[in-house]
């Protein structure tokens, strides 16, 4: 799959809203998104097209896969079997390794997201997704660079706009455009994006213009 | 509950401590809110009416608080039944600790009729063993 192309990248501030729900125990309210308005949006071209444009971003791989809606009909609430799966498909598509990747955008709705997505990339072993945060890994110059603009958490929610988001602030890392986000030297990005706690969830591999 | 079973069946099953499931006839997994259609787990399309008791063990659960409101937190729970199916049900908070692994029972509350609130209630270790499928009613 390498015959799309983004070419344009643009969002919108985002306006955050007072959460309906304080916390979920023992998720606290900084453990939460905050869901808010907000708009995002990118150009799409043939990869012939988009030649034309040397800041270009090609999307290489794509990947989706479902799981069950509720948590109460999945084998194992600690595998966010999905994801794994999607990844799976869209690194095969690629043609590139997970370690290959120079920043992760991840859903990470909840603290306790992130290292279960981490884990479901198999980046850890299942248990030790934690470890990535206390050991500064997911940093912009650490190992695994998450969430590079805040995540979800800290640039806010806007739910049917998140994955557009993701998208361009990828494209922007990609562009070297990320300014004091940037992580040195990014060429190739992964953008997992999920509704339904891990029911439906859609991975992309972008690179960088050569 | 819903999927196939409505609020009527529930009425004459509630009472007794059971809710209404089905059980695959090819690999024998028990769903509750009960399936009529395919086997979650197989495919099969073998399901026959079953009736499972309203009673297990806390894997997991939460409280919320809700903001700007008047409302005290409130928990949800996933309760593996003892026949095996997993399901989210209202919790209901009595001083006894909620943990994982905590023996709970389902309780209802029964008035002009109907069982107009269901909830799950964590057991007090001490009780736990004789708790084993057994709905306690509260008047409304």
């Amino acid at each position: 799959m390498r015959d799309v192309a983004i070419i344009g990248a643009y969002a919108a501030p985002v306006r955050k809203q007072a959460a309906g729900i304080r916390d979920m125990a023992p998720s606290r309210l900084f453990d939460c998104s905050p869901i808010c308005d907000g708009a995002a949006s990118v150009v799409l071209a043939a990869e012939e097209l988009a030649r034309d444009y040397d800041n270009a971003v090609s999307v290489r791989g794509a990947g989706l896969a479902t799981d069950t809606m509720s948590f109460h009909d999945r084998s194992d609430l600690l595998n966010l079997e999905g994801s794994r799966v999607a990844v799976e498909r869209a690194l095969e598509k690629a043609e590139v390794a997970i370690e290959d990747l120079d920043l992760y955008e991840i859903h990470d709705a909840f603290t306790v997201m992130a290292p279960l997505i981490l884990e479901s990339f198999g980046l850890y072993p299942r248990g030790e997704g934690w470890r990535a945060s206390v050991d500064g890994e997911i940093a912009l110059e650490g190992r695994v660079p998450i969430s590079t603009f805040g995540g979800l958490k800290a640039r806010g929610h806007p739910v049917g706009a998140t994955g557009l988001y993701q998208l361009v602030e990828a494209t922007h890392q990609l562009r070297g455009e990320a300014a004091s986000n940037q992580v040195p030297g990014a060429r190739r990005a992964l953008v997992q994006n999920m509704g339904g706690t891990g029911s439906l969830i859609v991975v992309h591999i972008l690179e960088a213009a050569a | 509950m819903s999927d196939g079973v409505n609020c009527a069946t529930h009425e004459l099953t509630l009472p007794e401590g059971t809710v209404v499931a089905t059980r695959c006839g090819a690999c024998q997994r028990v769903h509750v809110p009960a399936r009529w259609h395919r086997c979650l787990g197989c495919g099969s399309k073998r399901l026959s009416a079953t009736r499972v008791a309203l009673a297990g063990v806390f894997e997991s659960w939460t409280v919320l608080n809700v903001h700007e409101s008047d409302v005290g937190g409130w928990a949800l729970g996933l309760v593996r039944l003892d026949a095996g199916p997993m399901l989210t049900a209202r919790v209901r908070i009595t001083g006894v600790a909620l943990y994982v692994g905590a023996r709970v029972v389902g309780a209802c509350e029964h008035g002009s009729g109907v069982s107009e609130r269901f909830w799950f209630e964590v057991v007090p270790a001490a009780d736990a063993e004789a708790a084993k499928g057994v709905l306690r009613e509260v008047a409304a």
